[in-house]
């Protein structure tokens, strides 16, 4: 009897090996795409969109065995229980008022932010290690993030993918920024490291440090989310979409001239697609093209489509890097009939813009002006994170609109973390107030919010203490209407949008 | 401008970022007064970007500390630490040190608001190279105490080190004088060079370093003009690969520490075994210090001669004083 298990034993191991080595390996691909836009100020705005979606459950087992998907994420994601995650290392301020808004917006820094699994036990040190193991993926200090700047906001974060229930529960949500870290070539390298081609093909070779660093604003981002994999959604996929957000200033780089091509704002001409890339695409959007300046692209775009969103129609010029043939390099130029012609600035739904007030250690005030372009009044949810050296009187804060005061729906979230971060600053003191609130109708005049606040003294050995303070920017967010201006491409049209956008200092 | 010199270094011997820790406190790349953004210089001339599309910096602003670079060291680090923030060294390493920042007699500066001072160093290593280049550079050295380390440094107690050339087109220093000649015999080297460390100890005499190099020979068992400078620099080996198995056999406790401590001639005989084995490329690490100051920098190199033998994993390795 024992011989026939062990006999059986060998069989049943036999056949689970057999099965190992001849399953399917799950299905993934790899999208690149990039969107060249003429704004309206002169400015160009390219934003690069490499796209890795992958038929596999999300575990941790899954994430041993990586095709085009970088394993290096995956482990770590797999790892710390990570059910969605959001990074992004942002140089310059993205000018909403002018520029409208971008696909990805992003807080100046760093900015990271990630749901937990529901079976996740510490989520403060799952991720505070978390975010030190990033730290180590990115070259950046993501490490500086723990308790003492990170939240978990009850009304601003939604997960962008799927979600087991329908709530939303905050409790698994951490979101943190280091407002005065930098960007650079050290954390564009690992960055391009991630994609199926690294820099070697396709269009992340135009990705140069050279040519990301000279801009006005750059942006590194890095998002993992669970997606459905068919329409019925019985089973899911793993979505990586790794993005580069930059605006090239035409007057400094063109000198005088409002030409631009690929060549002359990433310094290389493009050689091909990855050839792990099913779809490489480039779109180049022509509505500027009727409105603003005329400009004639060379060579002639093959396709033109129009995508039509909340009432307003843009049209893009479609590149399909696959089906060009490259031979040595390609190169897209934009000529100008004109000399300079700047379009007209249809300022976008909401915006927001940000100043100090007060003197003294003991006067300091922070305003912030709600611009409302819509035609009707909007909701608003606002966060801020407010450091440790600002300590708010929360009695103050007052917010007005056309010369009344107005009272936030709801006023959140008011926690003091001040007794378990930084011994060695003030006891007795507000360390840290986060404040999360719900309120705010802003009409066409911007509603003005202010709050006044002390100024906390540095220790010599702070960090920081020799330099200008950073504050974390805020981060009003608002469901976008269906009859308005948003102009961001690449995403489908829908009935309503919710949209963040990100301000600074 | 310690990125500069690690930077040319890893070019120069094949090795790639993820041997080298590189420590930088300061953003002269990116930072808004560059007028080349995310480029370094070597020298005014503008020959190299030394600030290439491949540069990894594993510490960077305020995580350049003394606290995060002695537990770099010793390894004492917080759970979570990536790889790329860890030494990981082994009896088998060698370790280069390259430090450089202002310094004054005992001390290096670190940010704006400490100090670093050699006693409370401990690492993991085989053979130690360690070169600084600060004022009063041979004062950090002095009080070594263990063994195998050879120690450079570009001015004596009492001497400051000087800077080379100005750039004018940003109004820094870009380069202290005895890294740029340093730099200038490393250009020169090839990895299968059969320059010595002797050769290397010399290369800037007083009359264009104008502070006299230090060099403490006593702690090193070997004479340095016998060892290879590719023992601490070079990294590349040969990969045969081959389909036959190799045999390993484990050696016992007491021979493996006999080789490790009374071979004369370790390295080349690690060497030769390491040829037939797979490449186990060499490790540097390298560390900027001080902040806010564009001609400052502190590099820590090493190279591992670690034996990738099952039987490793056995022994626990005894802490070093460096």
């Amino acid at each position: 009897m024992k011989a026939v298990l062990n006999t059986f034993a060998c069989i049943v191991l036999f056949l689970h090996s057999s099965f190992c080595v001849t399953s399917v390996p799950s299905k993934d691909y790899f999208d690149e795409e990039l969107l060249l836009k003429p704004l309206p100020s002169g400015h160009i705005y390219a934003y690069f969109q490499f796209t890795t979606v992958w038929d596999v459950e999300f575990e941790v087992t899954s994430f041993h065995h990586c095709h085009l998907f970088p394993r290096a994420l995956g482990e770590i994601v797999g790892h710390y229980n990570v059910q969605e995650l959001h990074i992004s290392l942002t140089g310059g301020l993205w000018r909403h008022e002018t520029w409208g808004y971008p696909v990805h917006d992003a807080a100046p820094g760093a900015e990271l932010w990630a749901w937990f699994k529901e079976s996740t036990t510490s989520i403060d040190k799952t991720w505070k290690e978390l975010a030190g193991a990033l730290s180590g993926l990115l070259c950046a200090s993501l490490n500086f993030i723990d308790s003492s700047n990170s939240l978990s906001p009850e009304f601003t974060f939604r997960p962008t993918g799927i979600v087991s229930s329908p709530a939303a529960n905050s409790s698994y949500l951490r979101y943190a920024t280091l407002p005065r870290e930098i960007v650079c070539t050290e954390n564009l390298t690992p960055w391009k490291k991630l994609l199926p081609c690294d820099a070697k093909k396709g269009l992340s070779t135009l990705l140069n440090a050279g040519h990301i660093h000279n801009t006005n604003y750059h942006s590194l981002g890095l998002h993992l989310r669970p997606v459905c994999r068919d329409v019925g959604c019985s089973q899911m996929s793993v979505e990586l979409r790794q993005t580069v957000s930059l605006v090239y200033d035409m007057v400094i780089l063109g000198n005088g001239n409002q030409d631009w091509s690929i060549k002359k704002l990433f310094g290389i001409g493009l050689s091909g697609a990855c050839p792990l890339a099913t779809m490489s695409n480039i779109y180049i959007d022509t509505t500027l093209n009727e409105t603003g300046a005329h400009f004639q692209l060379s060579p002639t775009p093959p396709a033109i489509i129009t995508s039509t969103r909340g009432g307003y129609e843009s049209k893009f010029a479609v590149y399909d890097v696959k089906a060009l043939d490259i031979d040595g390099m390609f190169n897209i130029a934009a000529f100008y009939s004109s000399s300079r012609v700047y379009g007209v600035n249809l300022p976008p739904v909401l915006y927001t813009n940000r100043y100090i007030i007060g003197y003294g250690q003991e006067r300091g005030g922070i305003v912030t002006k709600l611009h409302n372009g819509h035609w009707k009044a909007l909701d608003v949810v606002y966060l801020e994170n407010i450091p440790w050296f600002m300590p708010l009187y929360l009695h103050t804060l007052k917010i007005l609109a056309n010369g009344q005061e107005i009272k936030p729906l709801i006023l959140m979230d008011m926690t003091l973390t001040g007794q378990t971060i930084n011994s060695y600053a003030y006891d007795g003191m507000l360390k840290e107030l986060r404040k999360h609130f719900k309120p705010v109708r802003p009409h066409k005049n911007p509603a003005e919010m202010l709050l006044q606040h002390d100024k906390a003294t540095h220790k010599f050995e702070d960090s920081g203490s020799h330099h200008k303070i950073w504050v974390d920017g805020v981060n009003p967010s608002t469901l976008q209407p269906q009859s308005s201006t948003f102009r961001s491409p690449l995403v489908s049209s829908r009935q309503g949008c919710y949209m963040q956008h990100k301000v600074s200092d | 401008m310690g990125v500069t010199h690690s930077r040319q270094l890893s070019d120069l011997f094949g090795l790639s970022y993820s041997q080298i820790i590189l420590m930088v406190a300061d953003d002269m790349a990116c930072n808004p007064r560059n007028p080349r953004p995310a480029t370094v210089f070597n020298n005014a001339n503008q020959h190299i970007n030394v600030y290439g599309d491949d540069v990894e910096v594993d510490y960077r602003g305020y995580e350049v500390t003394v606290e995060n670079f002695v537990r770099l060291l010793t390894g004492r680090l917080p759970p979570g630490t990536p790889r790329s923030k860890q030494l990981l060294t082994d009896e088998g390493s060698n370790v280069v040190v390259y430090l450089t920042g202002h310094g004054g007699d005992g001390f290096l500066k670190f940010q704006d608001s400490e100090e670093w001072l050699l006693w409370i160093l401990l690492c993991r290593y085989h053979e130690m190279f360690f070169m600084i280049d600060t004022c009063q550079a041979a004062s950090l050295y002095e009080k070594f105490y263990s063994p195998n380390i050879l120690a450079v440094a570009s001015s004596l107690v009492g001497e400051d080190s000087l800077s080379h050339h100005v750039d004018p087109a940003i109004g820094v220093y870009i380069i202290d004088r005895y890294t740029y000649y340093a730099l200038d015999f490393l250009e020169r080297v090839e990895p299968d060079s059969t320059k010595t460390m002797g050769e290397f100890l010399a290369v800037c005499p007083k009359r264009v370093c104008i502070s006299t190099v230090g060099v403490r020979k006593d702690l090193f068992r070997r004479d340095p003009h016998k060892v290879l400078i590719t023992d601490f620099f070079g990294s590349l080996r040969p990969v045969e690969l081959t389909l036959s198995g190799l045999n390993v056999t484990a050696l016992s406790r007491t021979q493996h520490q006999s080789r490790r401590y009374l071979s004369t001639d370790s390295n080349s005989m690690y060497q030769k075994e390491l040829l037939k084995l797979p490449a186990h490329k060499p490790h540097i690490i390298h560390s900027d210090t001080s902040s806010h100051n564009a001609d400052i920098m502190a590099l820590i190199m090493h190279e591992t001669f670690s034996m990738p033998l099952p039987f490793d994993a056995g022994i626990a390795n005894p802490l070093v004083p460096c």
